[in-house]
């Protein structure tokens, strides 16, 4: 954990890479200090657009995320889906591998969303041995990333308490989406510095930052829009305290061209050590 | 049904998911004992996952099956897909080829047939696209029960498109295609919303011509060889959309 944690500190600044970007990003291969890729993406992927990632993937380093994991699900790990990732690791070499601290389905079913899990002692033990498991099965670091949610069930710890004990008890890395953070502590009424605080910084290998919708009733997490001045804050608060971090912008509505991202994706050097903005110096 | 405080990890799932997926989830079965829901409430928050898991799916349908979704217009659409949905939910890890089915269970859970042939002409279509290769076989006849009828009162003008503004001053229908530069035709038939005119291109009109003869789809269209899925999909979806061509 203490290698990839301080690989984590070197990368700087990342972009999801999303169709929309692909011709601009192979023309112009902008200064970036790594590319996420969407592991469902690319899996089984059809040979045209795997020929992107053949001038990609020698020019940045790569992380894989994931949404299909289902690491929280009473169902049996999908044994398919984690051999066809783990030819993926093989194809593209990433750093780690993300996914979500979620269930998208049971019953043999796949909802494809990321669904809430109860922060109980009983969820805990299921997610941990699971993440073992992945681990094991993987050879990659396995990091699992906080979702937004829209409603809680009962449990017997806050959420903050059930993230950062998963991590340390599956002995895996967290990757933290502040946006996530500040649209939950919205819609279920938590303190969000708080539990940006309690995050453990030792296990921190990657930040999210992206942008939501704000519908009245609740925030919407659309990663439609520009990172919003809250989530900035929040951002600067948690690279205040554990220093910097291996960050990404998402954008996977209404994605605008490659240099406005980009310009968002900047922002973030203000809170960034100077010898870490080497990322987006281009 | 109430549920208690914390129900066992698979249990919970799945009544949570059972309400995601239902076509319309029974109040009773809505977890009153949710905590934290904040300005949205139990039922609320409950029903931003419903819309997202539901809008998710329902997207890759529309995508796959875009002439039965015009055909069916939005609100009896969405009806027909939810219900898909519930009936045939996801069970892989991926969304490609959720749709798969929805072409074949609509020729069996539905009456009617015309919107089960719409469906099998989109996946027929689907299927090309996904190939690379030309439209082979529109399978809207293939059950031999469903036929693609053009409409009796269709006309065809074939000349010079200088006569175009004129006529398509007609039309009743926003996003027809633009006509092609060139020689090229023009159909044009009445329908309930009035007179239509859509400009087609010489292997169009050469498609439609047999097809008004009553010549069968599949040998119809091999007027259009070498068309690409993608336009011919268009064609259909504004002949369709015209009430130039419809299904019995």
């Amino acid at each position: 954990m203490h290698r990839l944690r301080e690989r984590s500190t070197q990368l700087g600044l990342g972009l999801g890479l999303r169709g929309p970007h692909f011709e601009a990003l192979e023309a112009s291969l902008p200064r970036l200090g790594f590319l996420e890729l969407l592991s469902e993406n690319w899996i089984d992927a059809p040979a045209r657009r795997l020929r992107h990632l053949e001038t990609l993937l020698p020019r940045y380093p790569v992380v894989l995320h994931g949404v299909s994991l289902s690491i929280g699900s009473t169902d049996p790990l999908d044994r398919d889906y984690l051999q066809r990732l783990k030819r993926l690791i093989r194809e593209t070499n990433p750093l780690w591998v993300s996914d979500h601290l979620a269930w998208t389905g049971v019953r043999g079913i796949n909802t494809h969303d990321l669904l809430p899990l109860p922060a109980t002692e009983e969820a805990l033990r299921h997610v941990v041995a699971r993440a073992r498991e992945v681990s094991e099965i993987l050879e990659r670091p396995l990091v699992l990333e906080n979702p937004s949610a829209y409603l809680e069930f009962p449990g017997s710890m806050s959420e903050s308490e059930f993230v950062a004990r998963i991590a340390e008890e599956a002995d895996i890395g967290l990757l933290l989406d502040v946006n996530n953070i500040w649209v939950s502590s919205r819609n279920l009424g938590f303190d969000p510095l708080e539990y940006v605080d309690r995050m453990p910084a030792d296990r921190i290998v990657q930040i999210h930052l992206a942008g939501h919708e704000d519908l009245g009733t609740h925030l919407l997490d659309t990663h439609g829009k520009p990172v919003s001045e809250e989530v900035w804050q929040l951002y600067a608060r948690l690279v205040r305290r554990i220093g910097p971090r291996a960050t990404l912008l998402e954008w996977d509505a209404d994605v605008p061209p490659l240099s406005s991202a980009l310009q968002e994706l900047k922002k973030a050097e203000r809170w960034l050590s100077p010898e870490l903005v080497y990322a987006m110096a281009g | 049904m109430q549920w208690r405080d914390e129900l066992p990890l698979h249990l919970l799932q799945a009544r949570f998911q059972t309400l995601l997926l239902a076509p319309e989830p029974r109040e009773e079965e809505l977890p009153l004992s949710l905590k934290g829901a904040g300005t949205l409430g139990s039922e609320g928050a409950v029903n931003a996952y419903r819309r997202m898991v539901r809008a998710r799916l329902l997207g890759v349908l529309r995508t796959d099956y875009p002439i039965l979704a015009q055909w069916l217009g939005e609100a009896a659409f969405r009806a027909h897909a939810f219900a898909y949905i519930a009936a045939r939910p996801s069970s892989s890890f991926t969304l490609d080829g959720y749709g798969a089915d929805f072409a074949t269970w609509s020729s069996s859970e539905t009456s009617d047939v015309v919107s089960a042939a719409i469906a099998q002409l989109d996946r027929a279509i689907g299927d090309s696209q996904e190939a690379g290769l030309p439209l082979r076989s529109a399978g809207a006849t293939s059950e031999g029960e469903a036929r693609l009828l053009v409409h009796p009162s269709v006309r065809f003008v074939d000349g010079e498109f200088n006569l175009l503004p004129l006529l398509t001053a007609y039309q009743r229908n926003a996003g027809l295609p633009r006509p092609v530069r060139g020689r090229s035709h023009l159909v044009i038939g009445h329908n309930h919303a009035g007179v239509v005119g859509i400009p087609l291109s010489g292997r169009a009109r050469a498609l439609l011509g047999s097809l008004s003869l009553g010549i069968p789809v599949e040998e119809a269209l091999e007027e259009a060889a070498g068309v690409s899925p993608r336009r011919l999909e268009r064609w259909f979806t504004a002949l369709a959309a015209g009430g130039i061509i419809s299904f019995a």
